[in-house]
């Protein structure tokens, strides 16, 4: 090499090389204008850097000071969740988390030794929820294994209770030797299962009041039922009132929602009204036969039958 | 239930078919009844419907009552005792007359049931007949043929009855007036 290599060094306490007073590195002569430096330390990924002489070798106009050439550690120091925050809802498989090894510069880095991630959330402080392996929530687990030469680990989240609407997820090193990250999920309340009104479709006029049967919805919510069409029922302590009149009476179910659930309605449900059913007796006085040319009474007597 | 009309019918087979009214439809009262009263009913029997015709709310029904209106039948007059119970004696091969009256429920005579009378005699074991009530049958010359007629001298309606000849014989005989009622009077002949 055409120029002056450094006659000393120095080194800090941290291991930084440095070049000082007339301990430097010189162009000399008209050899090569560059000079590549490079860094090694065990644990490290090597660096380098270039330094160009902007002069001839006699010159050496240039001079370079604080050109550190940066080390990494050659493995991940850290966890980190890549998959951006997904909003779902109570009991909603939330779309794959993602975690990540990283190097402290935050790029992508493989394990070099099987590395288990536990997996812990905050339940939302007062609700629920899990973790699972597969993407219909049905296998649970608490830990995620990557293996040598990868940096990642994919897995599902599913709340079952919303607590305050925001789950932190965890994911640390079971060895401790990562540092751990967390990611905030939002949890909605989920739309009810379909709530619908399956009887009374019909009633008699003057019957005592029908009891109205639902299916669906979901949560703890209270359920009510209104008259939503027609002016032949109404609801009475939550029954179908039917001795308003005859004809077709629409009437809606409502559940409230509640810590999970939204609330919903069902879809209008018709009461067919019809007549109520009668009898007529009749007697006859005298009941046992008259004589010609006597009078005879017809007394008959007509009732609602139930 | 307390609204809607009741209509009332003699005959008919049904409230869409019905027989004839009688008085007017009446509005049920607070008890849920009705009633009319008539003095219009034919001997015989009948069928009574009350048809009860629904409201808005309620579906109309009926109901339906068999119910006889008869002569007054006082019994068979003398040479024959009153009570049916009663084994009239005689003697074979006599005629004897049978009478007897109708009345209206005021009294009145009823001189029309020659026609719809029918007379029927069914002989009998006489061993099934109870002897405690007999009654000897004064004889009484019969006037007028054997055909039923009714004498309105003396308001009644007269069968001369020529028994059979045959003698210690038992016999029944029935008497079916206009208004379908069997009068039944029981013989042992000598």
């Amino acid at each position: 090499m055409g120029c002056q290599s450094a006659q000393s060094t120095t080194t800090d306490g941290s291991g930084n090389y440095s070049f000082s007073g007339a301990n430097k590195l010189t162009f000399s002569g008209n050899g090569p204008t560059t000079l590549t430096l490079t860094a090694s330390k065990t644990g490290y990924t090597s660096n380098t850097v270039v330094l160009n002489n902007a002069g001839t070798c006699q010159t050496c106009t240039s001079t370079f000071t604080n050109e550190n050439i940066a080390l990494d550690p050659s493995g991940p120091t850290k966890l980190a969740f890549t998959s951006a925050p997904t909003p779902g809802a109570v009991g909603q498989c939330l779309d794959p988390i993602t975690v990540q090894t990283q190097n402290a510069s935050g790029t992508a880095t493989n394990v070099t030794a099987t590395t288990t991630v536990d997996l812990t959330t905050d339940n939302g402080s007062t609700g629920a929820g899990a973790f699972y392996s597969d993407n219909g929530c049905s296998s649970s687990t608490t830990s995620r294994t990557i293996t040598t030469g990868n940096n990642s680990t994919s897995f599902y989240y599913k709340a079952t209770g919303r607590g305050t609407g925001t789950h932190v997820l965890t994911a640390a090193d079971h060895a401790s030797v990562l540092t751990s990250a967390t990611q905030s999920e939002t949890i909605n309340k989920a739309a009810q299962a379909t709530l619908a009104i399956t009887d009374p479709s019909d009633a008699t006029f003057g019957h005592a009041d029908y009891a109205v049967v639902t299916s669906g919805g979901s949560g703890s919510g209270a359920l009510s039922v209104s008259v939503t069409s027609g002016a032949a029922c109404s609801i009475v302590s939550g029954k179908v009132h039917v001795l308003t009149g005859t004809g077709t009476c629409g009437i809606t179910a409502h559940k409230d929602g509640d810590a999970d659930y939204l609330a919903t309605d069902s879809a209008e449900f018709a009461v067919a009204i019809h007549k109520g059913p009668t009898t007529t007796s009749l007697a006859a006085s005298p009941a046992s036969g008259s004589v010609f040319g006597g009078s005879v009474t017809l007394p008959p007597r007509s009732q609602a039958r139930s | 239930m307390t609204d809607g009309n009741v209509g009332f019918y003699d005959g008919g087979t049904s409230c869409s078919s019905p027989g004839t009214q009688i008085g007017t439809a009446q509005g049920l009262d607070t008890n849920g009844k009705a009633s009319v009263t008539t003095s219009s009913l034919s001997a015989g029997p009948h069928t009574i419907r009350a048809c009860y015709q629904g409201t808005a709310n309620y579906a109309p029904s009926s109901g339906s009552l068999a119910y006889a209106v008869s002569y007054s039948f006082g019994g068979f007059l003398s040479p024959l005792n009153t009570d049916p119970s009663v084994v009239n004696m005689g003697n074979a091969g006599r005629t004897y007359p049978i009478k007897w009256q109708l009345k209206d429920s005021s009294g009145n005579y009823i001189t029309t049931a020659v026609t719809g009378t029918t007379i029927s005699v069914a002989k009998l074991t006489c061993s099934t007949l109870s002897t405690d009530l007999t009654d000897p049958m004064d004889y009484a010359a019969d006037t007028g043929g054997s055909t039923l007629r009714y004498d309105s001298t003396n308001n009644q309606y007269v069968y001369n009855w020529a028994t059979p000849s045959t003698k210690n014989a038992c016999y029944r005989m029935t008497v079916t007036t206009p208004d379908s009622q069997p009068h039944f009077a029981l013989f042992q002949l000598k």
